[in-house]
This record gives C-alpha cells, sequence and structure tokens, in this order.
C-alpha cells in the first residue's frame, strides 16, 4: 500500500523518456466527475439495505453494521478520489496520452494515425453538471480505447477539433479517408436508390435456400417448452396406462406384422424431413425475405427481412476477409454462401455480413470483384499433416475404451460393442482432415475447413494483424505447428487458423505472411 | 525478417529460441505471484484438512496437508525459474516477437504498423521489483491484445516510444 504515497520515486527514469511529451501540459477529469462518479457508486450501495434490516433485526449486532456501512462508503470515497488523482492525460504533437490506476498504473499512448472517430457522449446526469465524455475510437478490436469519463463541455470539443484537425493534417498527407460513420453513408446510399442491385435473391432462391437450412431445432423449443410449461400437460400423458387403455398400442403394433412396422417407421422419417424442411423455409424466409445487394458508392448495402426489414451499410475499406460456405450436398447443386468479414464500427455491430445466402459462383465473384478478392486460388491447396486427424482419433479412443471397457466390466460385457464407435469416428476426422487445406498465392491467404460445413476463407495478406505460431507439447514431439492469424471483426472463438503443418513451412508461412504488412 | 525465421530454425535446443530474455526481477515476480497462489490454496487445503481430523474425524491431521505443503514448495522452487526462461522477445526494425509457455507454446509477431494503440503498465509487484509490461493493441479479434510482462521500465519506454515512430499512416 506504501506505493501511493510515493509513487514519483520509482518513475523518474520513465519521466525522462517522456520528454518529447513534457511540454504537452497533463490534465485532469473535472472535478465535478468525482461528485459523478460517486453518485454512480449509489446504485451499489442498495445492496447494504438487507444487511441493515439483518443487523436491526439481530438488534444488538446494529452496533457493528453501522459503522461497517460508514467504513464501506468512506472507502468508496476514497477510492473514487484516489482514482480521480491518479487520472490525467495529455494531448502531445503526435499522440494522446492517457495514465490511469491507483495501485497497477497503465498509461496508454494512442497516435492520432490510429485515432478513427472521437465521440463526445453527453448521459443525463453529465448534462445537469455540463460535463462530457469524450472516446477516442481506435480500430482495436477491445472496447475500452480510450476514454475520458468527465470533462467540461468547453474542453471535449477542444479536444475534438484538436484531434480533427491533426488528423486531417495526417489525412492531407495521405490518401486515408477517414472511415467515415455509418449514417452518412446510410443517407449516401439513399441518394443512390435507382443503382442496379448487385445481387438479389427472388422467392424460389429464398425457398431453396430455405431447404437448406434444413433444421431439427423445432424439437429443441418444444422440449424446453415441456420443460417449462410442464403444469399444462395433463399428467396423463406421462402415464403409461393411459395410453395402453387409449390406443391399446402394444396388441396393435405387433399385430400389424413387419411390414406395417417398416411402412411406419418411413413415414415417421418422411414427417420428421418434412418438419425440418419447413422449419428452415420459414426461419429462412423471415431472415432473407427481399434479399438486395446494391453496390453503391463508398461500399455495399443490404436489405432483406420479411417482418423486421434491416438495412446495413458496409464500406468496402472495412472488409478484411470473405468467407465462403457451403455443404457436401449443397455443393453439388452449385449453392454457395458467401460471407464479408468486416470491421465492426461503433461498436456492437455484426462483424460478420452474409452478403450472398445462396449464390452461384459467378455471382460470388461478381461481389467479391468490388473488394478485389479473388475467389480462385491460382496455385494447388497444400494438405496439412496426418496428426490433424490421428491425434484427434487416439484421444476420442483411448477415451471411449476407458468408458467401454469400465461399463463392460461392471455391467455387461455386451457393451464393449461401444468400442465399434471409434470407428466412424476415424472415418469423419480423416474427411476432416481432408477438407482442411491451405495456400498462399497471389497476395491471398485461401483455408478451406470442414466437411459438413465446409468453410473457405480469403484473406488478403495486406489485412493480417498479427501472426501467431503455436506448438503443444505434443506438437514439438511431432514436429508440428499450427498458424493461428489475427484478423479485425469475425469471430474472436475460432481465430483463422492453419492446423498442424511442418515447423519449417509454418515459419516458411509466417514470414511470407509479414512480409506483406511490414 | 529474414533473422527471425533463423532462429527459429537453428535455436531450437535454447530455452526461448535465443530470444531477448526478460528483465530478471520478473523471476522474483513470477515467484512472488506463484507464492500467493499456492498460499491462497494451502489455507483452503488446510482447513479442509483440520475438518475432516477434528470435526468429522474421518482422517488424520495432516494428511492432505503435508503432501500438498510438501508439492507446493517443490513447485515453489521450481517453476518460477523455468517459467522465466520461456518467455522471449525480439525487437525488430519493423516488428515485435513475443514467445511464451512450453507444454503449450505461443509464438506472436505484430508488425508495429498494425499497433492500434499501446500501454506501458506496472502492478505492484511489478513495481516492488522494478519491471513494466508493455501492452500493444491491434485490431485482430484474435490477438486483439499482446501483453509483454517483465521489462525494465527505461526499456518498456524506449519501446514503446519506437514503435510509434514507425506507426504508419496506413489505415486498416
Amino acid at each position: 500500500m506504501s506505493d501511493i504515497a510515493d509513487p514519483v520515486p520509482h518513475t523518474p527514469a520513465a519521466d525522462n523518456a517522456d520528454v518529447m511529451e513534457d511540454d504537452a501540459a497533463v490534465l485532469r477529469l473535472h472535478p465535478l466527475s468525482l461528485l459523478l462518479s460517486f453518485l454512480k457508486l449509489i446504485p451499489q450501495f442498495i445492496y447494504i439495505i438487507p444487511a441493515l434490516f439483518f443487523g436491526m433485526s439481530k438488534g444488538g449486532a446494529l452496533v457493528f453494521v453501522l459503522p461497517a456501512i460508514g467504513a464501506l462508503i468512506l472507502v468508496s470515497v476514497a477510492i473514487s478520489y484516489l482514482k480521480w488523482r491518479r487520472f490525467s492525460y495529455q494531448v502531445g504533437e503526435e499522440e494522446i496520452r492517457i495514465s490511469s490506476g491507483i495501485l497497477s498504473r497503465n498509461k496508454r499512448s494512442i497516435p492520432y494515425e490510429r485515432i478513427q472517430d472521437v465521440n463526445v457522449e453527453q448521459k443525463l446526469l453529465a448534462r445537469v453538471f455540463n460535463l462530457a465524455a469524450v472516446k477516442f475510437e481506435t480500430g482495436s478490436a477491445g472496447s475500452d480505447d480510450g476514454v475520458l469519463n468527465a470533462v467540461s463541455l468547453d474542453e471535449a470539443s477542444r479536444l475534438r477539433d484538436i484531434i480533427r484537425q491533426r488528423k486531417a493534417g495526417i489525412a492531407s498527407n495521405t490518401m486515408a479517408d477517414a472511415d467515415s460513420p455509418a449514417t452518412p453513408d446510410a443517407a449516401s446510399a439513399e441518394e443512390e436508390e435507382e443503382d442496379t442491385p448487385i445481387f438479389i435473391m427472388d422467392d424460389k432462391r429464398v425457398f431453396i435456400a430455405g431447404l437448406f437450412n434444413f433444421s431439427l431445432i423445432i424439437f429443441a423449443v418444444l422440449a424446453a417448452a415441456a420443460q417449462n410449461f410442464d403444469f399444462l400437460i395433463p399428467d396423463e400423458i406421462f402415464d403409461r396406462d393411459y395410453w395402453i387403455e387409449r390406443v391399446d398400442a402394444g396388441k396393435q403394433i405387433t399385430g400389424l406384422g413387419l411390414w406395417s412396422q417398416i411402412l411406419g417407421l418411413i413415414s415417421a422419417v418422411i414427417g420428421l424431413v418434412i418438419l425440418g424442411l419447413s422449419t428452415g423455409v420459414i426461419t429462412t424466409f423471415l431472415r432473407e425475405y427481399g434479399f438486395r445487394l446494391d453496390r453503391t458508392k463508398n461500399g455495399f448495402r443490404r436489405r432483406r427481412g420479411l417482418t423486421t426489414l434491416t438495412d446495413v451499410v458496409m464500406p468496402l475499406h472495412r472488409i478484411q476477409a470473405a468467407t465462403v460456405l457451403t455443404g457436401p450436398v449443397r455443393r453439388r447443386f452449385g449453392w454457395h454462401h458467401l460471407k464479408f468479414q468486416s470491421l465492426a464500427s461503433d461498436g456492437g455491430k455484426e462483424s460478420d455480413h452474409s452478403v450472398a445466402p445462396l449464390a452461384t459462383t459467378d455471382e460470388m465473384d461478381r461481389i467479391m470483384a468490388e473488394p478485389e478478392i479473388v475467389r480462385e486460388a491460382a496455385a494447388e491447396y497444400l494438405p496439412v499433416r496426418q496428426a490433424y486427424w490421428i491425434q484427434p482419433v487416439i484421444i476420442y479412443s483411448a477415451l471411449i475404451a476407458a468408458i467401454g471397457g469400465a461399463l463392460a466390466w461392471f455391467l455387461d460385457a455386451r457393451l464393449l460393442w461401444l468400442l465399434a464407435l471409434i470407428l466412424p469416428i476415424i472415418f469423419f476426422m480423416r474427411l476432416h482432415w481432408k477438407h482442411h487445406k491451405y495456400v498462399l498465392t497471389g497476395g491471398q491467404l485461401f483455408v478451406r475447413s470442414g466437411f459438413w460445413r465446409q468453410k473457405l476463407t480469403i484473406l488478403p495478406i495486406r489485412k493480417v494483424q498479427s501472426v501467431d505460431i503455436y506448438q503443444s507439447f505434443i506438437d514439438r514431439a511431432l514436429g508440428n505447428v499450427s498458424v493461428v492469424l489475427g484478423v479485425a471483426g469475425g469471430s474472436g472463438i475460432i481465430p483463422l487458423t492453419v492446423h498442424d503443418i511442418y515447423e519449417e513451412d509454418g515459419y516458411t508461412l509466417r514470414h511470407a505472411l509479414l512480409k506483406a504488412v511490414v | 525478417m529474414d533473422e527471425i525465421l533463423d532462429i527459429g530454425k537453428d535455436d531450437k535446443a535454447s530455452y526461448n529460441l535465443g530470444l531477448t530474455p526478460l528483465h530478471p526481477p520478473q523471476k522474483s515476480v513470477i515467484r512472488t505471484v506463484l507464492g500467493i497462489n499456492l498460499l491462497v490454496l494451502l489455507i483452503g487445503i488446510g482447513f479442509a484438512d483440520v475438518m475432516l481430523a477434528k470435526e468429522a474425524e474421518l482422517t488424520p491431521l495432516g494428511i492432505f496437508l503435508g503432501p500438498a505443503a510438501i508439492l507446493a514448495l517443490i513447485i515453489f522452487i521450481m517453476l518460477p525459474e523455468r517459467k522465466y526462461r520461456r518467455w522471449g522477445y525480439d525487437m525488430a526494425a519493423d516488428q515485435l516477437r513475443v514467445l511464451r509457455g512450453y507444454l503449450f507454446r505461443t509464438d506472436t509477431v505484430v508488425p508495429f504498423n498494425r499497433i492500434q494503440h499501446i500501454d506501458v503498465a506496472q502492478g505492484p509487484i511489478q513495481r516492488f521489483y522494478g519491471v513494466s509490461t508493455l501492452i500493444v493493441h491491434t485490431a485482430g479479434t484474435h490477438n486483439s491484445v499482446v501483453d509483454l510482462p517483465g521489462l525494465k521500465p527505461e526499456d518498456a519506454e524506449a519501446m514503446r516510444e519506437e514503435m510509434r515512430k514507425h506507426i504508419k499512416q496506413e489505415m486498416i
């Protein structure tokens, strides 16, 4: 705790390094922000009320509870104050600097080149005190880029003007047309209403797309509903005797003979298929009805939807990568789903834009020509190493052998048949491996993956943000690595990865990928 | 660039592929953090041990705590050194490389002109031992934050300046 008292002696060296920025004044947030942050704390104190009542009911404990609450409030106020004391910012020649933190100190440096927009926000409470929050947005994927929680309104507009000027200065030297926010784009798109669409889906196309969206999710929904609303279902439904009495099922079914049983099974399957298909068609119609993609001045504009019509603009320069999705059946008919991975802007918007839910290769090529992405790789795709399927097969087999063996030992020897499950696992893992391929050609990285959900990701290498080479201890023994790519937008859970290639190939791939960036 | 490629091939035998090691006091930081975590764990085990022995009278006193304490001591002595030497970084002319982990090793390269903003951070334990963490933020959803802990504070600041100079105008 002593380091609160003496923050200075530890950082003289750091200050020396800052010489360049030292001429920029060190500024603090508005003192009233203290009051603001304390007011924000109040809702948290509501949790204390039950404690208070509990204390009162115990009588004697009150002597204990009240000082405790007092201390808690005091500590919160002290923390708010210290936070304010320890928060400062500098507007330098080339960057904004923000220092923050009581115990853990953090000094952030945001170069003007990287600030894409400055937002000035005034919430109700801030308005009362004539304060505003200033948010600097950079393209970073995290949400907390740079926030000044409360400065005076004058300071806010001063900051905005300074940054816009500095940015304009930078922009005039280069081509960089600043990322314009979505609204002006939308407005300009409105004027270009007469544009010929680059891709549209008529009802027939939407219907076909629906057929491929076969889904039995309805059963999950019904099961969940049955779980939650079981009080609505009459008790008899779970009563076996009730059903036997009603349909005299056992006798009837056995009485029908083998062929009728098979017929019954077939009709049940057909019923399921019809249900699955119609679910797919209905959900697809709701989402994709009237799908229309236009080429606007700055990029694309997509409109779709039956009940809720959505209208999205995608500036071309924000597009990072293209994804082509298909499946073993869909592919046979020549249908693909094209998506663009795009830089999410202004927080919380979808970053995976579906631009053609069901398209032929020609249609896709026409769309992809706009952001200058080429769909066909000019070179042969390269396979990855067999470890990609052998490794999971070994793990799953061991697991199944252990469980199956234990069950057979304790329950019934026939359960050893469970081991047969290993065969389909080998089959599917091998298929999965066969469909994982990659190639780097023509300034684009192509990565194919998946057998059932076939996915082709095409990444122009100038959009690469970072490259990892990952190696587990097993990979090391086998001389394998995986190459993991940092790409803006898209899923953070499953990053774009080339799995299990030779260590040498991995380093060569990274070398080639980065050559274009630096 | 070619150097980096070569390092990866040639110095495989060395713990961190021959990259720049972290500032030595970082070893103490790792040890202190590990020590605190182990202590908390041991207190929990000790509590359970006493409860099982005294209250439930199921087990002899110390049957869990004893071995756990010995194991913790071994970990405390052995692990920090090992963790420390698996870290490495390389500040090339135009990119930062960070290597970490052993059982699961990740080797990250971030080109300077892909950096969005940079933090130099210091927690209380780090300050005590005089080390800083350099944090670079990129636009990638994967690796949106790349941490490089255990730098000499001056080095961290100097690296930050160096990177900022390289941040080019090119917008993503």
